[in-house]
């Protein structure tokens, strides 16, 4: 024993020195993208990088729901990387804070130009871009056809439509109507806003000093979101929103709200998707309706590397790289060059990208304000509370309207 | 009540805790031998119609699995080498030598066992940040080395207690120093207690997850255990590969649970006397 | 003899010089740091300014205080009290003789050697309402007719982690209280059995009293250790759904990294640092006395 363990000892004493001081000084930079769509491509595209300018393009990957709170460490302790994959609603408060640099000026204006209007407007705060749009994950709800037509009902095109049909939808094919999320705090404001938009509420009051969810219409929203969770699929209080695209493509339930990128998997895995079918945006009382918009973007840090970062994203955002992961993944494109490089952007018969570039112009975006975070929490804690009869609707929005307050009078 | 009776009233209760407490290890086994339908197929089965072996060489090709191993065993040997180093004179002096605050000390070590990582990791993370170690292996080894040191001393002392007093004396007689007392007397009696302890370190730092999952950023430097969260975690196209993430856990699991049942006898012997109890 | 003795005295120290060093700069310092943050706020733009008490009276007012307190005490007392009772109770076969006691043993260890991220994804699996054991085998035995998600429900979430860290800790328990109860010397059974004690007699009148110190040691540290345990919780729940299964650490964690609170944060830490102390002082008692009866 004594002999082995002194072994095993010199052993990993040898490999930790040999580990720990072998990293050599070269120019290099760090980009982070999360999860690992587009690994491949990425790698291809930091190898020509390296081959043109000699700079080593390190590659990390982080899990989307752990990204805010790591870079938020890094950022403190003034750590971050040269850029990252991230969403727009950290915009401004990445700006407030210094951490983020603007791109203008340091990408060309030809891909400036190739940027949608839309998408700059939402990456822009003061008139700089604070932000590279990279794509938009446009939402809306996914339906199991195949459960409908057992059910023997027609596609409903409001929520209280769906809610009238739900206890058919609980069959055969699929067991629950819905799945959804009532817990994760992120998730369940992804699931939940496409409702209180469409109930013609939102989230904050046109001068953003104060919440605006607290009406009638908002409590109805809620309420609608409570009824539904009776027949969704139980998971909610512990889903994230992968685990509702997975209830949907292993068809556990019939109805959910999400981008093509469950179907987009689906077809990468040589299945079937036949059954499945992508709506407009279900309707509220008043006939209004918004698909969810959610701008993934790509953000650079104040490291003193801002050129060479810039052109390295500047070659990672062409039709070849990016454009390719975009398509693989069921997203919606942001650039021009993409659409035109890329047939299936444009082909009207692409079940997987049409119908949601389609709905780009009555997408809504979250706020994007600093205390997002905490705002999106509170919603979502009495937005669970409720769904769980912890609460009523109007107890939770009155709490849920009063700790919001505090928290927008305390910036 | 008579023999007979209670003979199958201890056997009901002991089947009944070997189900309780090998139902997950069942579970977790079961399920790395499924194919993914199998996983998401209804009802729930506890064993694949035909198991696939071919999961286990996934999930090493796919995630990535050996780097991590690598990984780990990194940072377990640093701080097994470190905390040695620092541990055994500590206990030999709080177990052999005579000093004034001796016992205030052994109190100190006694508390500072109590304070989770988690309450101060803030300013750990800003001071090791400030030495520009943070996102490196040495940054895990220093705070596996802290926050195991007491336990291990603790354990380490009790160790030393054990060899007798005389068997000092004799060695100082013999004209033996105080270093050397220890390196050539009292080291090699208590090689089984340091052998042990070295595993406890083992398994303790190789289940890390605080650190490891704050103070590492990149890829190619996470510990198995994170890596392995970060599979769950991470955004699957279609649901997750639980079938490889329980061949995963199966994995990170053997190397501990052998290495446990080598020193079954010492868990709960003497060895560990002076830190547990 | 002596006076080399005095003069090698100072080298004593370099004995445990590393290991106060490495107190001071790891622990020691970080708590004054808590400590002193803890005083502070932090505005958008991350300048601090002097708070005074302003962050814990901001915490003991909050509507998750109340919930975290009340989880934390169920986490520690419950989950304590049912480590060491089941703890007893294995002990108590373990120490009986019978064939294949030897392979339990080492069974046992398997629950205690997980690392915890593996425990923590298999219960997960488990507890999993559409293709987890637990709901086939309930709906099976029609204990529920619907399945149900026992992490993701407010009511049900800390009792369904708790009995994944009762599972994993129960077995280390047993094992301890196991060679307590092999240090007993076997002449005081025989006397007892003389005296015409029956085998639970014997239990409640020699064994428990005699192992009553081991195992209060036992409970105390296993209660600390349950008092920290961050990592369960966070990798099973994080906490969730809306704060039902989180206990104080849970709160250090998510104000320091989730909502970049720090002072806040450290004001949590503090309340801790409060709480832990009250376990030390018990503790070095327990160990205290115990070490006088050696």
């Amino acid at each position: 024993m004594k002999k082995a363990l002194s072994l095993i000892l010199a052993l990993v004493m040898v490999l930790s020195l040999c580990t720990c001081f072998a990293s050599a000084e070269t120019k290099e930079i760090t980009y982070v993208t999360l999860g690992d769509t587009g690994m491949a491509l990425l790698e291809e595209a930091a190898a020509e990088f390296e081959a043109e300018t000699g700079v080593k393009v390190n590659l990390e990957s982080w899990s989307y729901s752990d990204a805010y709170q790591k870079i938020l460490t890094l950022a403190e302790a003034g750590n971050m990387p040269d850029a990252m994959y991230g969403f727009s609603s950290w915009t401004e408060q990445f700006m407030k804070a210094g951490w983020s640099v603007p791109f203008d000026g340091l990408i060309s204006d030809e891909l400036y130009n190739d940027f949608s209007q839309a998408a700059r407007d939402v990456c822009s705060v003061d008139g700089k871009m604070w932000a590279m749009p990279s794509y938009m994950s446009v939402r809306s709800e996914l339906i199991n056809k195949a459960s409908f037509d057992a059910a023997g009902v027609e596609v409903p095109d409001t929520w209280e439509g769906l809610l009238e049909v739900a206890p058919k939808l609980c069959n055969d094919v699929t067991p629950y109507a819905y799945t959804m999320v009532a817990g994760h705090a992120k998730n369940t404001i992804d699931c939940f806003l496409p409702i209180l938009w469409a109930y013609g509420s939102d989230v904050l009051s046109a001068d953003r000093q104060t919440v605006a969810f607290n009406t009638p219409e908002g409590v109805a929203a809620l309420q609608m979101y409570v009824d539904l969770a009776e027949y969704a699929e139980p998971g909610y209080g512990e889903n994230t929103i992968n685990e509702t695209q997975s209830a949907f493509t292993t068809q556990t339930a019939a109805v959910y709200i999400h981008n093509g990128q469950g179907l987009a998997a689906l077809e990468a895995a040589g299945e079937s998707h036949e059954w499945a079918e992508i709506i407009d945006p279900l309707k509220g009382p008043g006939g209004e309706a918004y698909s969810y918009g959610v701008m993934d973007v790509d953000l650079m840090f104040a490291t003193g590397n801002e050129e060479i970062t810039a052109k390295f994203l500047e070659l990672w955002h062409q039709a070849k790289y990016q454009g390719e992961v975009i398509k693989a993944a069921g997203w919606v494109p942001n650039q021009a060059s993409y659409v035109e490089a890329i047939p299936a952007f444009s082909d009207p018969d692409n079940a997987l990208v049409a119908p949601f570039v389609a709905m780009e112009g009555i997408a809504k975006f979250k706020p994007s304000i600093t205390c997002w975070e905490e705002i999106q929490k509170i919603m979502a804690d009495h937005v669970t509370n409720a769904v769980f009869g912890v609460e009523t609707a109007e107890e939770a929005w009155a709490a849920a309207e009063t700790e919001c307050n505090a928290v927008l009078a305390a910036q | 009540m008579s023999k007979a009776t209670k003979k199958l009233v201890l056997g009901l209760v002991v089947v009944v805790m070997l189900t309780l407490l090998l139902g997950p290890v069942i579970a977790m086994i079961g399920v790395s031998l499924k194919t993914n339908a199998e996983v998401f197929s209804k009802p729930v089965t506890w064993f694949p119609a035909e198991p696939q072996w071919s999961n286990y060489v996934t999930v090493f090709r796919k995630m990535d699995i050996l780097n991590g191993f690598k990984n780990s065993l990194i940072v377990t040997g640093g701080t097994i080498v470190v905390i040695m180093a620092i541990a055994i004179p500590a206990a030999y002096a709080l177990s052999k030598l005579k000093f004034q605050i001796k016992k205030p000390l052994y109190y100190l070590v006694l508390i500072s066992q109590m304070f989770a990582p988690i309450i101060v990791v803030i300013p750990l993370y800003q001071m090791v940040n400030g030495w520009g170690l943070i996102n490196t292996r040495v940054s895990l080894v220093m705070m596996n080395v802290t926050f195991n040191l007491a336990f291990i001393v603790l354990m380490l002392k009790s160790n030393f207690d054990n060899v007798p007093n005389e068997i000092v004396e004799a060695a100082t007689i013999d004209g033996c120093s105080k270093f050397q007392t220890l390196t050539r007397v009292i080291t090699p009696i208590s090689a089984t207690g340091i052998a042990v302890s070295v595993i406890f370190v083992f398994t303790r730092t190789w289940n890390e997850f605080l650190f490891a999952f704050t103070f590492i950023s990149s890829t190619d430097k996470k510990t198995i255990i994170v890596k392995l969260y970060e599979i769950l975690k991470n955004n699957p196209a279609v649901g997750i590969p639980w079938e490889l993430v329980m061949a995963g856990a199966v994995l990170t699991t053997i190397p501990l649970v052998v290495l446990f049942i080598c020193i079954r006898n010492y868990i709960t012997g003497d060895a560990t006397k002076g830190a547990i109890k | 003899m002596n006076h080399s003795l005095n003069q090698d005295r100072w080298k004593d120290y370099l004995y445990i010089l590393p290991m106060i060093l490495v107190f001071c700069v790891f622990i020691l310092y970080p708590v004054v740091q808590v400590i002193y943050q803890s005083f502070f706020i932090k505005s958008a733009s991350g300048e601090m300014s002097w708070a005074g008490l302003g962050n814990y009276t901001k915490f003991f007012h909050s509507k998750e205080a109340k919930i975290v307190f009340k989880n934390t005490a169920i986490w520690c007392l419950i989950g304590t009290a049912s480590k060491i009772v089941l703890g007893l109770i294995m002990a108590y076969i373990l120490n009986k003789k019978f064939r294949g006691k030897k392979l339990l043993t080492v069974i046992i260890l398997i629950p205690y050697a997980m690392p915890a991220a593996v425990s923590c994804t298999v219960w997960r699996l488990m507890y999993n309402p559409n293709f987890g054991h637990i709901n086939q085998m309930l709906l099976d035995l029609h204990f529920i007719n619907r399945a149900v998600s026992f992490l993701g429900k407010p009511a049900t979430s800390l009792t369904a982690v708790m009995i994944v860290n009762i599972w994993a800790v129960a077995p280390f328990c047993a094992l301890n209280i196991l060679s307590s109860m092999y240090a007993i010397p076997a002449y005081i059974y025989e006397a007892a059995e003389l005296d015409g004690a029956n085998a639970w007699q014997q239990y409640m009148r020699i064994t428990l009293p005699m192992i009553f110190k081991d195992v209060r040691t036992l409970a105390l540290l296993i209660g600390i250790w349950a008092f920290n345990s961050f990592d369960v919780i966070y990798m099973m729940t994080t906490g969730g759904p809306a704060n039902s299964s989180a206990i104080l650490v849970n709160q250090v964690y998510s104000n320091a990294f989730e909502f970049n609170n720090r002072p806040y944060s450290a004001a949590i830490s503090v309340v801790c640092f409060f709480i832990l102390m009250i376990f030390a002082v018990l503790y070095v008692q327990s160990k205290g006395r115990e070490e006088s009866y050696e």
